[in-house]
């Protein structure tokens, strides 16, 4: 194994209760007594999973338990514009259903008009992951990556400070609506509209979130059967040739993943070679991966390997949204890396000399690119994309 | 930590005395103990600096600016007495105190969301004095730490306990918090590389290279309540002392023109806007240089020789 490739920040050996302890840490205390799978809330509507054969069970903090009233208190907050700063927008506006929840930019555009540095995360299956977002061994779980986009300044994402936390909360408070979601998520409690409950509610709503009824999922099943492209596409990804599934594979297709069952958890980030300016490895400015955190040059462009779980409607694509299509994504990967010939970030990415080793020309024809679009094709989950279950509650029909 | 001081205080007559009279010896009653207030203060050399006050030669280029934000964590706040031993502060409870264990951290805020200080991050609620007991004695120095105990640091923000829950001191990056906020914005602006111009020079220390932390088979470790332990690579916190220090006469002066002084603050040449910690960024080796915290790739991120050669913090009448 080639211990430069398999960046790992840590490989968690652990037992499945273990990791869920792990999952919920920092939430306060008493979260020692994790649930591995699932979890139910007596009060609030007993929670199951209804999963295909393919999928583990996941894991759950035990601090915030699943709950059916809790996912509805969810679903509302992460469609509601009054939980930002200003009221003009909502978790949704940069996670749309229709684009797998990310929002179509390369970029995405705060409350206030302030850009992220980064593309858009799709939310599908992100109860699987272990660390979150593109490049931060640090997050480990949803409750607290949230406070980036509530309470960040740099950008303003959703735009609480401390001039309107408590009046943006108040505006939830005083919604009848909420009074009653808010108390039958968290039963029992005498003051439920607080910051981690919003919090919670919302993780809650976003675990739910599983796309596991593609045309491959359903190939899988045996209800669907695949075009003569995408069973060349499908054999191209998983085999030597084209070699996607080293860093796309399992259920996720991707390369850290954590559910009920795991034994072992690894983290490797990727640099793909999409980055070499003037020749120096470097990547642009504020993107350059793990470094930020690290401090250390070879971690310099090191992304992780997204899921490929409609990955046709989550364009533009990469950390920093710069590719446009599948097509392109693809042509980048089969070449090996990227070469900007042109404008301030000029260089050749494909002699990077941080990038991975397994990112390399790959030989292949036209045909072979277009029959691995046909397949990642299949990996659309029309279902998820319009679940009304992960619809907003707040639109008019 | 500070495990031989208080081996050192248990022997001292001070604490003997104390647990004489605890058996009924038939002596005095202990001297009760002294009520503290650590007044802090901003000053920019000798000039005492506000919100919507102009600063005058600030940075390595002497421009003037505006204050945008000063806000600091102070950690295990300690008096040193005339035996040489650091004595604990032991903290009020409020809003912007904490004692955890033997660990305690309080937010002094410096800013009143007044003049450029006016922004929705700001609040007119200020916190200069840090109020507390010490046992009866004669106290003649300080040491603290500018940071937040690791033990804390990396708690949730959103229901924290006061004051770990002041999002703007949030360091989400890290999983922890910004220990000091201290941002200025120079009169003309600050140039980048492709001649663009942004308007603050940010000064955000706090821990950087955090990850959770794993024991010898990689499982993650949990400490007492089922919180993840994280380990970061670069503290970054700063130790201070002023061996001289009378809190019934004299505050703490944070002496921002000397923190700023060995660091252009007009020019940003990469990284974050200003400082704001990363490893690689090239506006903070010059200011960790003031904080007397060693700092780049590869280095400790600890205080050098304890802060022994800071000069940002210093002692001054009341």
């Amino acid at each position: 194994m080639n211990l430069r490739h398999r960046r790992s920040f840590r490989t968690l050996s652990v037992a499945g209760a273990l990791l869920g302890a792990l999952a919920l840490t920092g939430c306060g205390g008493g979260d020692a007594d994790a649930a591995a799978s699932g979890g139910s809330n007596r009060d609030g509507g007993a929670w199951t999973w209804a999963l295909p054969a393919s999928f583990p069970a996941p894991t759950v903090p035990a601090s915030n338990p699943m709950s059916v009233a809790k996912v509805d208190l969810g679903r509302h907050l992460f469609y509601d514009k009054r939980l930002s700063g200003n009221g003009q927008q909502a978790c949704a506006g940069c996670h749309r259903q229709d684009k797998a929840f990310t929002d179509g930019a390369p970029v995405s555009r705060g409350s206030t008009g302030e850009f992220t540095a980064r593309n858009s995360q799709p939310l599908a299956n992100v109860v699987y992951n272990p660390l979150l977002t593109w490049a931060n061994p640090s997050l480990l779980l949803l409750e607290r990556q949230m406070e980036v986009p509530l309470f960040g300044e740099n950008p303003i994402e959703m735009g609480i400070n401390e001039g309107n936390k408590a009046a943006v909360l108040q505006r939830l408070a005083d919604a009848a609506l909420y009074q009653d979601k808010f108390a039958a998520a968290f039963p029992g409690e005498t003051a439920p509209v607080n910051w981690p409950n919003v919090i919670k509610a919302i993780a809650a709503f976003q675990r739910l979130l599983i796309s596991d009824n593609s045309r491959y999922d359903q190939m899988l099943a045996g209800t669907a059967v695949f075009t003569a492209a995408e069973q060349r596409g499908r054999e191209l990804f998983f085999g030597d040739k084209a070699g996607c599934s080293r860093c796309h594979n399992g259920f996720n297709f991707n390369d850290q993943v954590v559910h009920a069952g795991t034994v072992a958890v690894s983290t490797p980030f990727h640099n793909i070679g999409l980055y070499n300016i003037g020749g120096t490895g470097a990547y642009p400015e504020p993107n350059r991966g793990v470094m930020e955190l690290s401090g250390l040059f070879k971690d310099m462009g090191a992304f992780r390997a997204p899921s490929l779980r409609n990955v046709a409607v989550t364009a533009p694509y990469m950390h920093d949204g710069s590719v446009a299509t599948l097509e392109e994504a693809v042509d980048i990967f089969a070449e090996g890396g990227r070469n900007v010939t042109s404008g301030p970030y000029a260089g050749d990415g494909r002699l990077n000399p941080y990038k991975s080793p397994l990112i390399r020309p790959l030989g292949l024809s036209a045909q072979d690119k277009a029959d691995l679009v046909a397949f990642l094709k299949t990996l659309t989950d029309t279902r998820f994309l319009t679940d009304p279950r992960h619809a907003d509650p707040f639109a008019v029909p | 930590m500070k495990k031989p001081i208080q081996s050192l205080l248990a022997a001292t007559g001070l604490i003997g005395a104390a647990l004489l009279s605890a058996c009924g010896g038939g002596d005095d009653s202990p001297p009760p103990d002294k009520v503290v207030a650590i007044t802090f203060a901003a000053v920019n050399g000798s000039t005492p600096v506000a919100c919507g006050t102009q600063l005058a030669g600030m940075g390595s280029t002497g421009v003037a600016a505006d204050l945008q934000d000063l806000r600091f964590y102070i950690t295990n706040l300690k008096l040193i007495n005339d035996k040489g031993e650091a004595v604990a502060v032991k903290l009020d409870a409020n809003s912007w105190q904490l004692t955890q264990g033997a660990e305690t951290v309080s937010l002094v805020d410096l800013e009143n969301a007044t003049g450029a200080c006016n922004t929705p991050n700001n609040t007119t609620a200020t916190h200069a004095a840090i109020t507390g007991t010490v046992p009866a004695g004669n106290y003649v120095g300080l040491k603290a730490t500018m940071g937040v105990p690791d033990t804390m640091n990396h708690s949730a923000i959103a229901g924290g306990v006061p004051p770990l829950d002041n999002s703007p001191m949030a360091w989400s990056w890290q999983s922890g918090r910004k220990f000091s906020k201290i941002e200025i914005n120079p009169v003309g602006g600050i140039t980048k590389p492709d001649g663009s111009k942004i308007t603050t020079f940010n000064f955000h220390q706090g821990s950087t290279g955090c990850t959770a932390k794993t024991d010898a088979s990689g499982a993650v470790i949990k400490d007492a309540a089922g919180n993840t332990v994280y380990t970061c690579t670069n503290p970054n916190a700063m130790d201070f002392s002023l061996a001289a220090f009378n809190a019934d006469t004299q505050k703490v002066l944070l002496d921002i023109g000397k923190l700023f002084s060995t660091t252009n603050v007009t020019q940003e040449n990469g990284g974050a806007p200003g400082c704001m910690s990363g490893a690689t960024d090239p506006e903070c080796p010059t200011m960790f240089s003031q904080l007397q915290v060693t700092f780049g790739p590869g280095s400790t991120g600890l205080p050098i020789n304890g802060g022994a050669a800071q000069q940002i913090f210093k002692a001054a009448a009341k």
